[in-house]
């Protein structure tokens, strides 16, 4: 039983990681209906960028600094991808999905030229102690990811439902040809989106590094996780994406556990096959259709 | 009974009437090059046309079911795996191993099919990505019989008495000469016909008796024994299976080898793609990172650039729903 | 009209009752459409026309009554199965793909008839020649007697749409349907072209086919015609042939509005 409990509560904590990252990927596509396969590798290229910041390669920064710099180049990192597959994003999902594929293949190269393809280690700056709760045992680590989750949902969350931006951006989701007859710019709100999307990427992309380790693949191969996660709450929902998150975090560890550790991706596959046959458009969709 | 008489050869609509000529000077070029170059050009080709092939398997995907599939490269070591373990455990050659791979990966098309039947677009998509992703683990796991991350090897000749080189060589451009008439012939089938109306309006096709099952399980068929024929020549002329020959990276790849090729189904087209797929990582050998971003600035640029053109010529090029 | 030809039978529907949550689309409708006429259905807008020749054709289920191809009944059966019931139909927007040449859109007309196989579809093997062969005779058949054979080899992409209705529905006969279900064929037709639609139509009459045709123009109705129903409101509101329909005074307060205040 404290197997199972100590499973749980670990898939809980993976799975607010997969759920930021799916947030990441859902925003993106609610807003211009574009799935951002070059996601994974643009987080993994901004947790390098503050490994490189604090650990020499660029410079000998605090961590503080290294953290504010990465964001500062990944708006940037963000808006660009979006400029550059711009022309497509209103004629075909299909063909804007492709060009970020291009994108993440150049961010591939771009990471491993600079960075080489070694795997290294970035100590995120967290105290190590650990306790017990009850049959749990919780870490620093772990708290610190509920915490780092919660509030980015919760900032988010008051984002969208609160702000000016945070309406049109509703709006531009719910019908964007009615938002244009209004006058809202597609544009802008797509631009926020993905940066806000980059953002908690790069978030999600720091935290898991503990876990995983820094490679220029490891931040990809989390990002299947991360589809899963958005597939699973239906890309069109935002709370989707974070139930859904947890829901292939929890799983994911128990599958691990007692049936077999080594088949991680096999079970994100039957896990997307199943879920979409049963709720073809994710568990909690919105709206479906694909435009093409 | 008067017939209507055809009109002149339209490029865009209908089973193509005429011969074609650029394609037949290439395979007759290609055909007689081993007697002008030397063993790196033959070696490298047959990589090349074995490439094509799988190219081939990717755009067919893109032309008969309006989807993209970035996970072609299972369907690929499919066909590979067939060969080299069956040359491991049955002891045969290429010769009766390539009718087995291709029969797995059509197997293999259809199971997978099956329950993605429903999905498409970006669903389906990620459903390949998926799978891409879960081959190596699977691979890893069955070391025992797959050779792990070394991998296995294909020694066996397949023809008697021919040296290795032109083997290596000859046999894929065999292969692919043989796929190319074959999808050429394809395209008069009323299998054809039905795929294509069903990708214009679903209810027409179905108020003819076409479903959407049958169509997504036979296009994924088709197209898992290409691309299993694909493997099953790479693995014979590259000598070795190692699942890092399969990785996302490699169906990534292959994807940006059909879009390079404008998705084209013809001798040519799929010689662009395969050229592009082989030669970028040779030429690049001193500067490997230079590979994907090689690939990313291609893909975008064949992206964007066909975007720019006219509605008419983008029509044809493109494979999304109508 | 003698009924003695074995395989023609009338298309049956009994108190045909559809709804949508609330909405009550179609209330008991009763009506048979014999094979070897033309029927007409028509009625304004939001009368339940579209509805009910999706019943017909099977996108929609009705919760209430029947439909029956002879002894078959229909309600379930969804529209592939339809096909394979000698059912065909048009579109109200044209369905053909670009790809194709016209003819071919018209052989996959052919389709559920064909017996040729995957081997016969990657190889050049006899049988398989012999089939195409045929259905491409049939198709020509079918496009000469809609009078557009001249177009065979060319896209569809550039042909006015009075030739691409046209092509429509000979892929709907090549098959040699037992009901054939037009819907709104003269939609963005122009005059000439609705007046070829017109002749065109009534050479498709035959002793084996069942032919319904939903439009609002109310001209081609009465002209192609044998009988016509009218719907409002989801109920039948009359039935007859086209100068009952003429002068029947329900009728023309329906379309024409009431007059006398």
């Amino acid at each position: 039983m404290t197997d199972l409990l100590g499973l749980v509560w670990a898939g809980v904590v993976s799975g607010c990681l997969y759920a930021m990252g799916a947030l990441g990927i859902v925003l993106i596509y609610k807003s211009s209906m574009v799935v951002n396969f070059a996601h994974g590798n643009l987080a993994g290229l901004a947790a390098f960028l503050v490994f490189g910041f604090t650990a020499g390669i660029l410079g000998h920064m605090a961590w503080g600094a290294a953290v504010m710099l990465s964001l500062a180049i990944m708006v940037g990192a963000m808006a660009l991808t979006y400029l550059l597959i711009a022309p497509l994003v209103f004629k075909s999902d299909l063909t804007s999905t492709i060009a970020t594929l291009g994108v993440g293949l150049i961010v591939q190269g771009l990471t491993q030229m600079v960075f080489g393809s070694d795997v290294v280690s970035l100590e995120l700056p967290l105290p190590s102690w650990r306790m017990a709760l009850g049959p749990l045992r919780v870490s620093a680590y772990d708290l610190a990811v509920l915490a780092v989750t919660a509030l980015a949902v919760g900032a988010l969350y008051l984002l969208i439902e609160r702000t000016r931006v945070g309406v049109a951006f509703r709006a531009v989701s719910a019908n964007p040809f009615a938002s244009r007859v209004c006058g809202l710019s597609l544009r802008r709100i797509h631009l926020f989106a993905w940066i806000v999307a980059g953002l908690l990427g790069l978030v999600a992309s720091l935290l898991i590094v503990p876990t995983t380790f820094l490679s220029s693949t490891s931040v990809a191969a989390f990002m299947l996780q991360a589809f899963t996660a958005a597939v699973v709450g239906g890309f069109s929902s935002l709370p989707g994406a974070v139930i859904g998150g947890i829901f292939v975090g929890v799983l994911m560890n128990l599958l691990s556990f007692y049936v077999a550790a080594e088949f991680t991706n096999t079970y994100m596959l039957a896990i997307i096959l199943l879920v979409l046959n049963l709720f073809p458009r994710g568990v909690l969709s919105a709206r479906g259709g694909a435009r093409v | 009974m008067v017939h209507a008489v055809p009109a002149a050869e339209s490029g865009r609509a209908g089973a193509a009437r005429g011969l074609p000529w650029t394609g037949m000077a290439l395979g007759a070029a290609l055909a007689l090059l081993p007697a002008l170059a030397g063993g790196y050009w033959t070696f490298t080709l047959g990589l090349c046309f074995a490439n094509a092939i799988v190219i081939l398997a990717v755009s067919f995907v893109v032309r008969y079911g309006g989807e993209v599939s970035i996970g072609h490269g299972v369907f690929a070591a499919v066909g590979a795996y067939t060969v080299a373990l069956a040359e491991r455990y049955l002891g045969v050659s290429l010769l009766v191993s390539l009718p087995l791979a291709a029969v797995a990966g059509g197997v293999l098309g259809v199971l997978f099919a099956y329950p993605s039947r429903n999905l498409s677009g970006i669903y389906l998509a990620v459903a390949t990505m998926a799978l891409a992703l879960a081959l190596p683990e699977v691979l890893l796991y069955f070391s025992g019989a797959t050779g792990g991350y070394e991998g296995l090897y294909v020694k066996r000749d397949a023809i008697p008495g021919v040296s290795r080189e032109l083997q290596r060589y000859y046999l894929p451009l065999a292969g692919l000469f043989a796929v190319v008439l074959l999808l050429r012939h394809f395209r008069r089938s009323r299998q054809a016909m039905a795929l294509l109306l069903i990708r214009t309006s679903a209810p027409a096709a179905e108020s003819f008796g076409v479903r959407r099952g049958w169509a997504r399980l036979s296009c994924m068929a088709a197209s898992g024994g290409i691309a299993a024929i694909g493997g099953a020549l790479l693995a014979f002329s590259s000598s070795t299976v190692s699942p890092n020959s399969f990785t996302l990276w490699t169906s990534i790849f292959l994807l940006v080898g059909s879009v390079v090729s404008l998705y084209s189904l013809s001798l040519v087209g799929s010689l662009v793609g395969g050229i592009f797929l082989t030669l970028v990582p040779l030429v690049l050998a001193g500067a490997g990172n230079w590979v994907p971003i090689l690939y990313g600035g291609a893909l975008m640029a064949v992206v964007l650039g066909a975007n720019a053109l006219p509605a008419s010529v983008r029509r044809r090029l493109e494979g999304g729903h109508a | 009209m003698t009924a003695a030809l074995a395989p023609a039978r009338p298309l049956e529907v009994q108190g045909l009752s559809l709804s949508f949550g609330g909405n009550h689309v179609l209330q008991g409708i009763d009506m048979t459409v014999m094979p070897g006429q033309i029927t007409g259905l028509i009625g304004p807008n939001g009368a339940g026309k579209t509805s009910f020749f999706n019943c017909l054709t099977g996108l929609y289920s009705p919760q209430v009554g029947s439909i029956r191809l002879g002894e078959v009944r229909l309600e379930k059966v969804p529209p592939t199965g339809r096909a394979a019931l000698g059912f065909s139909r048009s579109f109200q927007h044209v369905a053909l793909c670009p790809e194709l040449s016209v003819v071919e859109n018209v052989m996959v007309g052919l389709d559920r008839q064909s017996a040729a196989g995957w081997l016969d579809a990657f190889l050049p093997l006899p049988r398989g020649r012999r089939e195409r062969a045929a259905n491409r005779e049939s198709a020509l058949a079918a496009l000469t007697r809609l009078g557009i054979a001249e177009v065979a080899d060319e896209s569809p992409s550039q042909l006015p749409p009075g030739v691409l209705r046209l092509a429509e529905i000979a892929r709907a006969i090549a098959g040699r349907p037992r009901v054939l279900l037009l819907d709104e064929p003269a939609a963005g037709l122009n005059s000439v072209e609705t007046r070829d639609l017109s002749n065109a139509l009534m050479k498709l009459r035959a002793p084996d086919l069942a032919l319904v045709v939903v439009e609002h123009d109310m001209d081609l109705i009465m002209e192609v015609c044998d009988v016509i129903h009218v719907l409002n409101v989801g109920r039948l509101l009359a039935s007859g042939s086209p100068a009952q329909i003429r002068s029947n005074r329900e009728v023309v307060k329906v379309y024409l509005g009431d007059d006398d205040a």
